[in-house]
């Protein structure tokens, strides 16, 4: 598919949708299991690292619409900043990250469907049908994709308003008193949190795919407030209802909350919620799996359609690398630090990178 | 790619096109034309006249005989018809044409015109219009009927359908493109708009796809909805068909296109969404709150139709624990003497339901009925009695078959009747998160599809807030002063909002 190369008017999206598409990014396996990771580290005090790591994402977003021109993508950056040869490596690396982080999505999710649904799940038969799905989605196109995103954001805010369970039946003094913990702690808070705001890095490749790029700033900086409130509301949910020993030892809180809620035709919501959170995990694996697809087929030129499907094979074939929970754990805390590194190391060095090539190149001209 | 593909296809076919032109002049003049088609029994020649002989030929089955009898034999019993022309301003029909040209001969005679000649001048053909009306008489809506409102339907003749629209939208600017297509049925295609307010786009969108149809039958506007529709794969229909003139004449008020197809009284639009699907034209009838009620309640029945069997094959295979204690007394003793799995019973009652619905459309009406009585009634009660399926399945089967015919356009009911057996084996398959696969399957299908090239679930995504005051809620008529934006009309504004003026003699 050519027009994939550079997209063509049907595939652009309105700047107001990266509201949407980066908050169904960023909503994914973490709104799970986020608070027994931060906690761990920063306690009841660790709803400041949230903030603070809102804030901190939120200045990355500032560095990519300062980075990233009008109808470019990363790869093209990382051609104009560091020539062929390195710049594709650089674009074939973020390629890569973006394959793991869908194909590790996914299965960490199948994980959670083992535990609670389904204990003798045949993992690569499900994982066939997820590809199928996936590449489905994927080979529609960016906007497909993006719509699917799109729907799943209500999907995950619907969710959230279960969370009301933990305010009827928690107790507030748990939050008091505020700064009880060292503020080292909760700076490094910001590590764990991080992995629930990935998604960012992702406007670097679908950039040239939104209209009037440059004005779509605002929406982006909405959906990463959006995804701070949410978890930040999610997190005051848990610690009102959990106390700190109680969370470390649970591996999913949200899931546990789910299983107060009872309704005169629902006794068990849980299984209710961890089948509609699975539309949410599909859209953001959906977006990744895209944005790798993208990265190589700009770089080698071979058909969108081949890459995705043999990529697709990869990750069905994940069922015999990832293959229990450990593997899944330490998978993901890597990623996770790569996240961290990728947002706050490698796009503020892209910044001083792209300031200095600027200024060489206004002095010259 | 794509495009580059279509465009190849619509060469070759234009190509192809010109060679079959081509080939068909085997025909040379008109003793030729006559001559094939004097082999048929019903085709009739007739000469007479004192001065110069008079010829008429006509297929005895497609013209009024009457008509010839009074208007026509008469005045060629007159002696000093000099030419044709003089023939042609004597006689008391409209529609009459002097042409020498053989296609439009041919096409004129098989319309059930009559084709008369002097004696020595083959050349100048006089065509007189004696066509045979066999339509029915129009009647109301059977498919779509409104309890409030116009009982009007289209019929099969398409200039009958083009006056039913014509009277409502009185506008010079409603152009009517007429096209024909099919090798053999020769089948009249109209395309209507309305000019200065349709999109340019879409109605060369519509001509072009229509006149680039290759096949040698039409017999109904719904040969042309799967040949033209974006993804002929789809079990959604992507164009709208209906048979209420009112609705046609609204669409194209909308901005949009309808295509009318001799021999069928249904009407096509386009380009269409997904949710317009589920409102039916009385909702513009009554008052707004009570046509949203309505609209909504037919999306909850829509939704309730397609996910309740999946649903409980779900929960009663893999997750009872959802079902609370008092609520899973009531299934399990229900369900106690049942020897089948859920999915069976399930399979095997949604089959049965099916079947009726299919006997009962093939039936003649009367019968139909009795089939419907004893199927629904007897073989349900007998089969709840014999412990072969359960009395809640039963409700719950009855309800969503139901529930799937309150759409008010027929060809999305067969739909959601269909589409709700791939969801029956996900659920099977992986429960409740199989249902959430298949759902995310449908969504992305729906997301692809396209009607006319633009976005099926429109207004939903790409969200266009503002085309949601017509789509699952139907806000008061003088909040609808926009058109809807999926169209892209080239007016946008149905109002003037200067215009307006608040109503007089209202008290506060």
């Amino acid at each position: 598919m050519n027009q994939q190369q550079k997209p063509d008017i049907s595939q652009m999206v309105s700047p107001f949708l990266l509201l949407f598409i980066l908050h169904a990014t960023q909503i994914g396996e973490g709104i799970l299991s986020f608070e027994r990771r931060i906690s761990k580290v920063a306690g009841y005090d660790s709803w400041i690292s949230i903030l603070l790591t809102g804030l901190a994402t939120a200045t990355v977003i500032f560095l990519i619409w300062r980075i990233v021109p009008e109808n470019k993508d990363l790869i093209d950056v990382h051609l104009e900043l560091f020539g062929k040869i390195i710049g594709k490596i650089f674009s074939a690396v973020f390629g890569l990250y973006c394959f793991a982080i869908a194909i590790i999505v996914v299965r960490s999710y199948i994980e959670i469907i083992q535990i609670w649904l389904f204990p003798d799940l045949s993992v690569s038969y499900f994982l066939i049908f997820l590809y199928i799905l996936i590449l489905y989605m994927v080979l529609g196109g960016f906007r497909i994709v993006i719509g699917f995103a799109f729907f799943s954001v209500f999907v995950t805010t619907f969710l959230a308003i279960f969370k009301y369970a933990a305010f009827s039946n928690g107790y507030i003094d748990n939050l008091l008193p505020i700064l009880n913990t060292e503020i080292i702690n909760i700076i490094k808070g910001i590590e764990p949190m991080t992995f629930g705001f990935l998604g960012i890095e992702l406007i670097l490749v679908y950039a040239p795919f939104i209209h009037r790029f440059k004005t779509g700033l605002k929406w982006a900086l909405l959906a990463n407030g959006l995804t701070t409130f949410v978890y930040l509301y999610s997190t005051i949910a848990i610690f009102i209802y959990y106390n700190i020993e109680q969370l470390q030892r649970i591996t999913w809180p949200s899931l546990q909350l789910w299983k107060v809620i009872d309704f005169p035709f629902v006794e068990r919501f849980e299984f209710v919620g961890i089948s509609l959170h699975f539309i949410a995990i599909i859209a953001s694996a959906a977006l990744y799996f895209w944005a790798g697809t993208q990265c190589f087929h700009r770089l080698t030129n071979i058909s969108f359609k081949k890459i995705a499907i043999s990529f697709a094979i990869i990750g069905v074939s994940s069922v015999f690398y990832v293959t229990n929970f450990l593997v899944i754990e330490r998978v993901t805390t890597y990623l996770s630090k790569i996240g961290v590194y990728l947002l706050f190391g490698y796009i503020p060095f892209l910044f001083i990178v792209w300031l200095i090539i600027t200024g060489v190149k206004k002095k010259n001209a | 790619m794509l495009i580059r593909k279509v465009i190849i296809a619509m060469l070759n076919r234009i190509r192809k096109k010109a060679k079959n032109k081509e080939k068909q002049k085997d025909v040379h003049d008109f003793s030729q034309l006559i001559q094939i088609m004097e082999k048929s029994d019903d085709f009739k020649k007739i000469s007479f006249g004192n001065v110069q002989s008079i010829k008429l030929f006509y297929y005895h089955s497609l013209i009024n005989t009457e008509k010839l009898q009074t208007n026509l034999l008469p005045y060629c019993q007159q002696l000093n018809i000099k030419n044709i022309e003089e023939l042609e301003s004597i006689l008391p029909f409209d529609d009459t044409e002097i042409t020498s040209d053989l296609d439009i001969i041919e096409e004129k005679i098989m319309a059930g015109f009559i084709a008369t000649h002097l004696e020595d001048d083959t050349t100048k053909v006089l065509l007189i219009p004696a066509k045979f009306k066999t339509d029915r008489d129009v009647a109301p809506p059977e498919i779509e009927f409104s309890v409030i409102g116009p009982k009007l339907a289209f019929i099969e003749d398409i200039n009958t359908n083009i006056n039913l629209i014509r009277k409502q939208v009185k506008l010079p600017q409603l152009h009517v493109k007429r096209l024909q297509v099919g090798k053999v049925t020769k089948t009249t295609i109209a395309v209507m708009y309305i000019d200065g307010i349709a999109s340019p786009d879409n109605v060369q969108t519509v001509i072009q796809r229509i006149s680039d149809i290759e096949y040698d039958q039409i017999i109904d506007s719904s040969f042309i909805g799967q040949m033209i529709s974006d993804n002929a794969q789809s079990p959604f229909p992507q164009l709208m068909d209906t048979e209420r003139p009112d609705r046609v004449s609204s669409a194209l008020v909308e901005g949009k296109v309808a295509i009318v197809c001799d021999g069928s009284p249904h009407v096509l639009t386009g380009p269409t969404t997904l949710v317009e699907f589920f409102a039916a034209y009385e909702d513009y009838f009554l008052t707004w709150p009570i046509a949203t009620a309505f609209r909504i309640i037919r999306i909850f029945a829509v939704m309730f139709s397609v996910l309740i069997t999946p649903l409980y094959v779900a929960v009663l295979t893999y997750h009872y624990h959802i079902v609370p204690g008092d609520l899973l007394g009531t299934l399990i003793s229900s369900r106690k003497d049942i020897p089948f799995p859920p999915i069976l019973e399930v399979l095997i009652l949604e089959l049965t339901i099916e079947l009726l619905r299919e006997a009962g459309a093939r039936l003649p009406t009367k019968i139909g009925q009795t089939i419907g009585i004893v199927g629904g009634i007897v073989i349900g009660t007998a089969a709840v009695e014999a412990g072969l399926t359960s009395n809640v399945l039963l409700i719950l089967v009855a309800l969503a078959a139901l529930a799937s015919f309150t759409t008010p356009i027929y060809r999305i009911g067969n739909t959601i009747r269909l589409i709700r057996f791939p969801f029956i084996i996900f659920a099977q398959m992986w429960g409740l998160i199989g249902v959430t696969i298949g759902a995310m399957f449908l969504i992305t299908h729906l997301l692809r599809l396209t009607s006319l090239g633009r976005p099926f679930t429109e207004p939903l995504f790409p969200p266009r807030w503002k085309d949601l005051k017509d789509a699952f809620i139907r806000l008061p008529f003088d909040l609808q002063g926009k058109r809807p934006i999926y169209t892209s009309p080239k007016d946008p504004n149905r109002i003037n909002l200067k215009r307006t003026k608040p109503k007089r003699g209202k008290r506060k």
